[in-house]
């Protein structure tokens, strides 16, 4: 290239018009090429989202829920009496109604589930995690649609910014299970006894939000249109909590209204401190000691065989 | 209305358009209504207060210039002093005095019953207050001619992008600017969109993507372990940072690209080898404020060493309590009016062994250094962003305790490591900026085309990894 032109290239960029063309030029190719290798990574990772849209499912029993239901059974343990692995779509403040748009795509994209779990005390999330599921929403129409109505200025972004997409607390997380996948997450963490005692759970966080008590009756029908065992449970919260707040009882109040499924209440069976992370999440020995008291109480009587080891064994 | 909304881009464009299509009177109007909306979004009711507040001090300014008689200059000075600080006093720290009486009537042991006024603090009032008090004396003191102008003066105390949370402008730098304003220029507003892209970068991705990790951390101190403290300590060292320099970066840039220079509010404070070089770097606005209408005038460079310590403690007491009616705040100003007089104490000895060190050993005494202003830096702000000082006290004890050290303690490891990366770049540009002594604006101005790409590489960390969750600034309670 002569001097002259690249003295003309730089004087051109130097003004407002060249300089805001070549910012524009860069960042959308930047943004584009990012945006696509990011899109790229996403689909090859060994997360439990990630997994839902490239199919690759064994019949497994699935686990749905929020934060709660991540550590709500201990997959090996059910696994030893069902026979089954266990495949856990729970997520942080995940609501029933992004839980069935997941579970509508888990099943059309090859998925066979042998049983379903679900968690009901997530009716009270809202759908917030949409947000961090736009990484998906390319994948599922089901998403999209959530996202369009609950985030439209979300939902524009994503369209305009190909990166921001991967903006969220999710994008972290699937790059961390690139190589391994994350169904062995295990809390240890014990609360203490003080902890449990001096802080309550606001009531106001555990409000039944709208459309969620709807999406739990289309899971149980559709479900039960393809001879699919389906369990709604409340996992346990620690008691003083419990009492205070009454989620348990809301919960079942709303569910009564909209299903006739038996919903599985394990709110006040654990009261030891040493089973919980916090008032209302299990640690991994709580996870345990529930499935002791779900044995006891028949919970796994679908998937169980007579010697009380799974059927398919 | 906020930096970070949508709404102020909207806002913004369209102040520009008649900002730069208007000149003279109707120019400095367009500004003045534009500022007055800005504020009024926050809290309408509050507007007749800064109106009142600048009309007084134009007025006792003007009649300053046009007085020689010393009684009646220190009368109107008074004037302007009571009318300031008593807005300031009882919006901010009447509720803060008369619990704090209750308290200390009740350890010797009377009943008082306390009172809740149910007073708002108006946003801003620290900044405009400080920066209109310093119109004020400069003109008492015959350092600045008085502005006849009510509307420049009225622009200079609302401008826009540092109403809220400063820089803290003097009139001497930006009331001159304001007579004059240079035509638009390209160079210029590029500097500045650099700035404010630098500023979003701060924000959204360092301060807010720490925000929430450091909020748990002092929402269950005694839930936490040691480990979880101690990083939630630090990193609330950088939100603060982050949060600050981002809305100070934004503001002056938005002063470049319109043409006005607001000064530097933050030089890298992270790099602070000792305590005085931290306050040159840290809130400049602020410290040099204090420096020159509170230290100087207490003494600070009185020749009695009991004086000068005197006037580091008061100074710093009063920069604490200027944060926040609240002990914490006090505590915080307090610690670091004791570091300043250590340092003070100990300088003598320290220049002796400087020079026999002679340079030898420098690779690891700046780094410790640093290290050092750092850690006490980042106690006095546990008292900072605590609620109370019961707060603190649990969150120290609980650091302390060494009670889970191992980094397999630490909660949200994703979080922890998402704002880790967002550190890591700031780290590696400020280290950059430090060791080679080049300012951003500067190094880009020969280079246009670096620039753009630098910018694009910016703007596209902030899409990938900046938080848009609406947060407010931290120094917008002040």
């Amino acid at each position: 290239m002569s001097e002259v032109s690249s003295k003309r290239i730089k004087t051109f960029v130097a003004g407002p018009v060249g300089f805001l063309l070549l910012l524009a030029v860069v960042f959308f190719a930047l943004d584009r090429l990012a945006g696509f290798g990011l899109g790229k990574v996403a689909e090859s990772s060994q997360h439990r989202f990630a997994r839902v849209y490239r199919g690759e499912h064994e019949p497994s029993i699935l686990v749905l829920g929020h934060s709660r239901g991540v550590q709500l059974v201990s997959p090996e343990a059910v696994r030893e009496v069902s026979g089954l692995p266990v495949f856990n779509l729970s997520a942080n403040g995940m609501s029933t109604e992004v839980a069935e748009a997941l579970l509508l795509d888990y099943a059309e994209n090859g998925g066979k589930p042998a049983g379903i779990i679900l968690e009901v005390s997530s009716i009270c999330s809202n759908n917030r995690l949409i947000r961090d599921l736009k990484v998906f929403a390319n994948r599922s129409p089901r998403l999209a649609a959530i996202l369009k109505r609950d985030e439209p200025m979300l939902a524009t972004a994503t369209r305009l910014f190909h990166t921001f997409r991967y903006n969220g607390d999710l994008m972290p997380r699937i790059l961390f299970h690139c190589f391994g996948d994350d169904q062995a997450f295990t809390n240890f963490t014990v609360a203490k006894p003080e902890f449990l005692a001096e802080t309550p759970i606001a009531a106001a966080d555990w409000q039944i939000q709208e459309g969620n008590p709807a999406a739990v009756a289309r899971i149980v029908s559709w479900a039960r249109e393809r001879n699919i065992p389906v369990r709604l449970v409340v996992g346990p919260f620690w008691p003083a909590a419990e009492a205070d707040a009454k989620v348990s009882e809301r919960v079942i109040a709303a569910l009564g209204e909209v299903t006739d499924e038996k919903i599985w209440d394990y709110s006040g069976s654990l009261a030891d401190h040493r089973f919980f992370a916090d008032h209302v999440h299990l640690n991994a020995d709580g996870a345990m000691e529930l499935h002791r008291v779900m044995l006891e109480s028949g919970f796994f009587g679908l998937w169980q065989g007579r010697d009380g080891k799974g059927k398919t064994e | 209305m906020n930096f970070v909304e949508l709404r102020f881009l909207i806002f913004f464009v369209l102040f520009c358009a008649l900002f730069f299509t208007t000149k003279g009177r109707v120019r400095m109007a367009v500004c003045l209504v534009f500022s007055y909306y800005f504020y009024a979004c926050w809290d309408w009711r509050f507007l007749g207060l800064l109106g009142f507040s600048t009309v007084v001090d134009f007025a006792v300014a003007r009649t300053l210039e046009r007085t020689e008689a010393p009684g009646r200059r220190k009368g109107l000075l008074l004037v302007s002093l009571i009318v300031n600080l008593g807005i300031l006093v009882t919006f901010k720290y009447l509720q803060f005095f008369l619990d704090s009486t209750v308290a200390f009537l009740g350890m010797l042991g009377f009943e008082a019953h306390r009172a809740t006024l149910g007073i708002i603090l108006p946003v801003g009032i620290s900044f405009y207050t400080f920066q209109t008090l310093s119109y004020v004396i400069d003109v008492y003191r015959k350092r600045l001619a008085a502005e006849p102008s009510l509307l420049n003066y009225a622009v200079f105390v609302s401008f826009f992008p540092q109403l809220v949370a400063g820089p803290i402008v003097r009139a001497k730098l930006f009331v001159p600017q304001l007579r004059e304003i240079p035509p638009f220029e390209w160079r210029r507003a590029r500097a500045g969109l650099m700035l404010v892209v630098w500023g979003y970068f701060l924000k959204t991705c360092v301060a807010d993507n720490i925000g929430p990790y450091v909020d748990s951390c002092f929402l269950w101190p005694g839930a936490s372990s040691s480990m979880t403290l101690i990083l939630g300590a630090v990193l609330f060292s950088f939100q603060l940072y982050g949060d600050f320099a981002g809305y100070s970066l934004i503001a002056i840039g938005i002063g470049h690209f319109l043409g006005f220079d607001f000064g530097t509010n933050f030089r890298r404070p992270f790099f602070a080898t000792n305590f005085s070089d931290f306050w040159a770097r840290w809130h400049i606005s602020l410290s040099t404020w204090l420096r020159d209408y509170l230290f100087v005038p207490l003494g600070g460079f009185s020749r009695s060493q009991v004086r000068v310590h005197f006037a580091l403690i008061t100074t710093f007491f009063l920069a604490g309590l200027w944060h926040g009616a609240n002990w914490n705040y006090v505590i915080f100003g307090l610690m670091h009016g004791v570091f300043l007089s250590s340092q003070r104490l100990l300088t003598p000895g320290l220049e002796r062994f400087a020079k026999v060190r002679k340079g030898r050993g420098d690779f690891l005494w700046v780094p410790l250094s640093i290290l050092f202003v750092f850690t006490l830096t980042t106690v006095s702000f546990i008292f900072f962003r605590a609620a109370d000082l019961s707060e603190a006290w649990e969150y120290l004890r609980g650091i302390a305790s060494l009670e889970g050290l191992s980094p397999s303690t630490i909660r949200y490891k994703f979080m922890v490591a998402k704002a880790g990366l967002m550190l890591a770049i700031l780290i590696v540009v400020e280290c950059v900026q430090n060791h080679y002594r080049i300012e951003g604006e500067a190094f880009f101005e020969a280079r246009p085309g670096w620039q753009a790409l630098a910018m694009a590489a910016l703007c596209l960390i902030i899409v990938l990894f900046g938080s848009f969750s609406g947060n407010s600034f931290i120094y917008f309670q002040f």
